[in-house]
């Protein structure tokens, strides 16, 4: 997915810097779920954030490693941006299989790929589901 | 109006023998530098992906190996400045000559003369576009922001590090100072956050600072080494597009032509050098810059004349009922420097 983000603009000047680097990097599998936002705002989950999912209702939450209604267990990495008004819900893609770029990976809070939930790293959990983290290295750059 | 003054001319009692006009030729040495590129579009682009020198690490037998990905780009979208540059044609001192002489026979002589006169006229025209296209490409080694009058001003956003400002370790002047360590400063920089890869550079030195340079004891007692051949300065020779070259010198592992620019363009009044007397310039013997030429507005008219790109529009407007006749000079130019950090510039002289 390639994103653009501008970093002049004047009457006569334009300058955009562009990223055509992927999340997902091969051999992926998806399925879709349902996230339901009782956050009481909007809320904006960015692709390749990763999800739990809450065990009575079965609905998406990011992930929280201090949760304990079932979301602090890995389940997917969102595919795409999401935005859900207050009280709305969505169906949303994610990611359960395949190659994943790891420095793509969007944590809800303090999490990262080394933080515990029932004894064991995040990352061990993620690879333990089927997909595997992939580190890239950028060999390229924006202009000034 | 008056009856003008040349009207009453006595061919009889004088002679003319000379006439001298002074109309000095726009020189190019700057733009030089530049690649033109001719768009007939509104506004010109340029898009740049910045590299990087990085190394392999080795990896076990039994590895994925390293994923490498190139994603990051930036695209730069400018709409150039205009410039349009008139005279109006009937007011030429010619002109009304021209008219009255078709009924005498010597019409077609006067014709002749006011052809050339108006040429000249709109070439003096043309010469201040050609300025502005000159500036605009001073205004880009020097400080990486093209300065316009009626519209925003288009930066670059060249590196601080390649804008050095005064300071008297780097001052030429002053004679413990060694010029070739702040040559070295840019050539490195130049090497090593522009990515050039060339071993000859041009450096473009404001007047004073050659003075400086060629009077700084530490930078002549190089040149007198013996049986050592390091420099090579020699008379200036000045080339077909305006620029003085004075020799070559070594620093560290490249060769430097040190070049000046005596030009000046009218400043209200004033003569301004087109490089900074203060500054010293260094960029690539092969550089990546372009001078782009956007399409200049146009109509596709009735006869089917088709719209032109170019440097340079020519066009002509006749109002019958205004009795007018205007030749216009119009062109749409910015310089591009593509490889912006293959650029320096150092501030030597207080």
């Amino acid at each position: 997915m390639s994103t653009g983000t501008v970093v002049k603009d004047t009457s006569n000047q334009l300058n955009i810097n562009i990223d055509s680097s992927f999340i997902f990097l091969g051999s992926n599998s998806y399925e879709r779920a349902t996230y339901a936002n009782g956050t009481g705002s909007t809320v904006t989950m960015l692709a390749g954030t990763i999800m739990g999912r809450v065990s009575s209702s079965g609905l998406l939450l990011p992930l929280a490693i201090g949760a304990t209604d079932g979301s602090q267990h890995f389940v997917g990495v969102l595919t795409e941006n999401v935005t859900v008004i207050n009280e709305d819900s969505k169906q949303v893609s994610l990611c359960i299989e395949g190659k994943v770029a790891q420095d793509k990976l969007v944590f809800n809070a303090a999490e990262d790929l080394e933080s515990v939930v029932d004894g064991r790293q995040l990352k061990d959990i993620i690879a333990g589901q089927g997909i595997k983290l992939v580190a890239t290295d950028e060999l390229s750059n924006f202009d000034n | 109006m008056s009856i003008a003054v040349q009207d009453a001319r006595a061919l009889l009692t004088k002679g003319l023998v000379a006439v001298y006009k002074e109309m000095p030729k726009t020189t190019s040495f700057l733009r030089s530098f530049f690649t033109v590129k001719e768009s007939m579009t509104e506004k010109v682009s340029i898009e740049v992906r910045r590299g990087s020198e990085k190394v392999a690490v080795d990896v076990t037998r039994y590895d994925d190996g390293n994923l490498n990905i190139v994603s990051k780009s930036t695209e730069k979208l400018i709409k150039p400045p205009m410039y349009d540059e008139y005279i109006i044609a009937n007011d030429h001192e010619l002109y009304q000559v021209a008219v009255g002489a078709i009924q005498t026979g010597q019409g077609e002589t006067y014709f002749k003369q006011l052809i050339d006169g108006l040429a000249e006229d709109m070439s003096m025209s043309v010469d201040k576009i050609y300025r502005a296209m000159e500036k605009q490409a001073a205004d880009v080694l020097e400080t990486g922001v093209v300065s316009l009058t009626n519209n925003a001003n288009i930066d670059y956003g060249r590196k601080a590090a390649s804008l050095v400002a005064y300071g008297a370790a780097r001052d030429f002047s002053i004679a413990t100072v060694n010029p070739k360590e702040v040559f070295l400063t840019a050539l490195k920089f130049i090497r090593e956050k522009g990515k050039a890869q060339g071993s000859v550079y041009n450096a473009i030195l404001g007047g004073e600072v050659l003075s400086a340079l060629f009077s700084n004891p530490l930078f002549q007692a190089e040149g007198d080494l013996k049986d050592w051949s390091l420099d090579s300065i020699r008379e200036p020779q000045r080339n077909s597009v305006g620029g003085t070259l004075h020799g070559q010198i070594s620093v560290g592992s490249y060769k430097v032509n040190l070049w000046t620019y005596p030009e000046v363009y009218d400043l209200a009044g004033a003569q301004v050098p087109y490089i900074n007397e203060k500054k010293m310039i260094i960029i690539p013997e092969t550089t990546n810059f372009v001078m782009a030429f956007s399409a200049v507005p146009q109509l596709i008219e009735n006869g089917g004349v088709i719209p032109q790109k170019g440097a340079i529009l020519m066009t002509e407007y006749f109002d019958m009922k205004k009795t007018a006749h205007e030749m216009h000079a119009k062109s749409c130019p910015i310089a591009i420097p593509v490889a912006v950090d293959q650029i320096h510039t150092t501030t030597v002289l207080n």
